[in-house]
């Protein structure tokens, strides 16, 4: 039978935490719970079971709380009735911490592996696909915006309006009527969602300006863009007028 | 997503409400609660103190104001418009910031480390420790192409969650199960299989919404086979921490925290099955730009947030010496809620995808102004319902809250953990 609570006790920690921790241990390190406390008793490594290990396939518990002489501080905070009181632990003298012995296990190449695959990651999901693609010279998504249009480009960002338009025509089916596939130079705004139509040509399928200006003063079930005074109006008009 | 439905009914607008709404819940909860975690866990795992304690209880309240801040800053149209955030480069500066938060003591805690087993919940946090910053100041480099811009902003949406939040999700998860549950985990070889195909995974729901789009075609079918790790990764973690769980299956529903745990990990591997599925062409074409991925998000957050109220029943009552309660239905409205309003959104997704496809073929709708309307389908009911279910999972995650709140403030007394630390 396993003297938990001598033990405990020789080593000043709370008898729980022991037989977790002596349970977790004795477990990985392929020996028994009795020959691991002795050990421990003795201020001493415990033996060397069976070549253990470095990473075994199975292991116990989260590593328990340390072993100590100083107890931290604990929260400030006020509770309805006292906790059971913690016992001071008792000086050990000279004896290891007993969670401290085992085999070292290296998180080199966890963080490594982890910046690894973080650089690899980048550079295939967003550096490499940035880099401009050789153009037929046939045709450029690069649209030659005025500086109204620039500014007007600008509210575009600022009011969310990608939230809810792209202004990107795929290669597919569901956006064949929208006007030209949308090439890697395009400078419109590309969009997170299509809650609402999508904008890329939207210059070359209405001329109706009228139309526009009262869809973004709440026309069609369409948000008002409050705040924007009449110049970011017209801007955005023509932002979305140039937009072919 | 009421916003989206009514767009009449607020006085502000979905492309502004929308990171808005991104903002509170990437950097108010999961930045904050998650961060929490792995604080909490650092000490515990590595058997030092955690270092810059200090310096990081100061860092609270600006922390606090960052994210309050970006969310008021959006709101008066001062943002950028680059998702999720949409954060004027002024003050992705502090947001980064707050992103590099643990760094340093991740960095400091494994350097002094006295513990020498490395249990799989330090290799989740200290990859994501690494992983947030680095990603975050990529996706926010000013000066890009449009094209860079998009690839950019859908990369880093992707290895947040996935990466970075599911990610620490686990790695609360992996410490709290096998401690309530008191089981050894059940094997290291799957936490490894979970941890590697999560990094492996994790940035390739982004590009796959860009199906179609300007970039090389190469790109769709490498972020279609990659992205299929992700669920890989969800169903190693998630048939971990059941096993881990054990005999206590058969009286898990008087058991809150392991049936949060169980729970949202369950969700969070359906939404990884479904974004897999979505990876590939057929499939990314039709629910590109679509409620889809809001419902993809949902599940995903329903998922954080039984795994964080996991964590959170277990800690809290350690950290303050005081029992949370009133838990009991909370798991069961996170999980009805964010279950139905997640597959209500991928419902939505899926239908207005294949109507654009034949609408868009056919040319059944005008694809302009009012005629948008057919475009969309019969979505609408979808995402109407979707609304309702919202306020389900509000209620779970009020919940949530409230039970958190009440262990520092009302609740009864339990042993409180007091670590101690011997010095080296």
């Amino acid at each position: 039978m396993t003297d938990y609570a001598g033990a405990a006790n020789a080593l000043g920690v709370p008898e729980a935490i022991l037989r977790r921790s002596a349970e977790a241990r004795a477990k990985a390190s392929g020996i028994t719970v009795d020959e691991l406390l002795a050990a421990w008793a003795g201020g001493e490594a415990p033996p060397a079971a069976a070549p253990a290990e470095p990473e075994p396939d199975s292991e116990g518990e989260p590593a328990p709380e340390p072993a100590a002489t100083t107890p931290a501080a604990a929260p400030a905070t006020e509770v309805v009735a006292a906790p059971p009181p913690v016992e001071p632990p008792t000086a050990p003298g000279p004896v290891a911490p007993p969670i401290l012995v085992g085999v070292a296990q290296s998180l080199g190449g966890v963080l490594a592996g982890a910046i690894g695959i973080l650089v690899l990651s980048v550079l295939l999901a967003f550096v490499v696909p940035s880099l401009p693609q050789p153009g037929t010279g046939v045709r450029s998504s690069l649209h030659p915006f005025s500086s109204s249009a620039l500014a007007g480009k600008e509210i575009y960002l600022e009011a969310g309006c990608a939230s809810c338009h792209t202004q990107l025509i795929r290669n597919v089916v569901a956006d064949a009527r929208l006007g030209p596939v949308t090439l890697s130079d395009t400078n419109l705004v590309i969009g997170y969602r299509r809650a609402g139509p999508d904008l890329a040509a939207i210059g070359a399928r209405t001329d109706d300006t009228a139309a526009l200006a009262a869809l973004l003063s709440g026309a069609g079930n369409h948000p008002t863009l409050s705040g924007l005074d009449q110049q970011s109006l017209s801007d955005l008009l023509t932002y979305l007028r140039e937009s072919t | 997503m009421a916003a989206i439905s009514f767009p009449a009914l607020l006085p502000i607008s979905y492309g502004r409400l929308r990171p808005m709404a991104l903002i509170a819940l990437g950097l108010g909860w999961l930045v904050m609660g998650l961060s929490a975690a792995w604080f909490y866990l650092l000490p515990r795992l590595t058997a030092t103190p955690l270092p810059l304690e200090r310096p990081l209880n100061r860092f609270l309240l600006p922390a606090n104001l960052i994210a309050a801040g970006g969310i008021v800053i959006v709101g008066l149209g001062w943002g950028d418009g680059r998702e999720p955030f949409a954060l004027p480069w002024w003050w992705d500066l502090p947001v980064l910031a707050l992103t590099a938060l643990a760094l340093g003591p991740t960095a400091l805690s494994l350097r002094h480390r006295l513990e020498g087993l490395a249990y799989p919940s330090l290799w989740f946090g200290a990859a994501g420790a690494v992983w947030l910053p680095v990603i975050y100041v990529a996706a926010n480099l000013p000066g890009l192409s449009s094209l860079a811009d998009a690839l950019a902003d859908f990369m880093f949406s992707s290895a947040f969650i996935n990466v970075w939040a599911i990610g620490l999700a686990n790695a609360a998860a992996y410490y709290v199960v096998p401690k309530v549950a008191r089981q050894p985990l059940p094997s290291r070889q799957l936490a490894r299989v979970g941890f590697w195909s999560l990094l492996v995974g994790g940035v390739w729901t982004g590009a796959v919404q860009l199906a179609g789009g300007p970039q090389p075609d190469w790109l769709g079918a490498v972020a279609a086979v990659l992205g299929l790790a992700l669920p890989v990764s969800a169903l190693a973690n998630s048939t971990n921490l059941m096993l881990a769980i054990g005999p206590r299956w058969q009286s898990i529903k008087e058991e809150p925290i392991l049936l949060a745990a169980a729970l949202g990990s369950a969700v969070i591997t359906l939404a990884a099955l479904l974004g897999a599925i979505a990876g590939f062409r057929s499939a990314s074409v039709m629910v590109s730009f679509t409620l889809f991925w809001e419902g993809l998000l949902t599940l995903q957050v329903a998922g954080l947030a039984l795994l964080f109220a996991a964590f959170a029943w277990q800690a809290v009552p350690n950290l303050v010496g005081r029992k949370v309660t009133a838990v009991a239905a909370v798991p069961r409205r996170l999980l009805g809620g964010g279950m139905v309003a997640g597959l209500f959104l991928v419902l939505a997704g899926v239908i207005t995808g294949a109507s654009w496809a034949g609408a868009g073929f056919t040319g059944a709708f005008d694809p302009i102004g009012g005629g948008w309307g057919a475009g969309i389908g019969a979505a609408g009911i979808f995402t109407g319902l979707g609304v309702l279910a919202f306020l389900y999972l509000a209620w779970g995650l009020l919940g949530l809250a409230i039970s958190i709140y009440r262990a520092f403030t009302s609740g009864t007394a339990t042993e409180q953990e007091v670590l101690v630390v011997r010095e080296p």
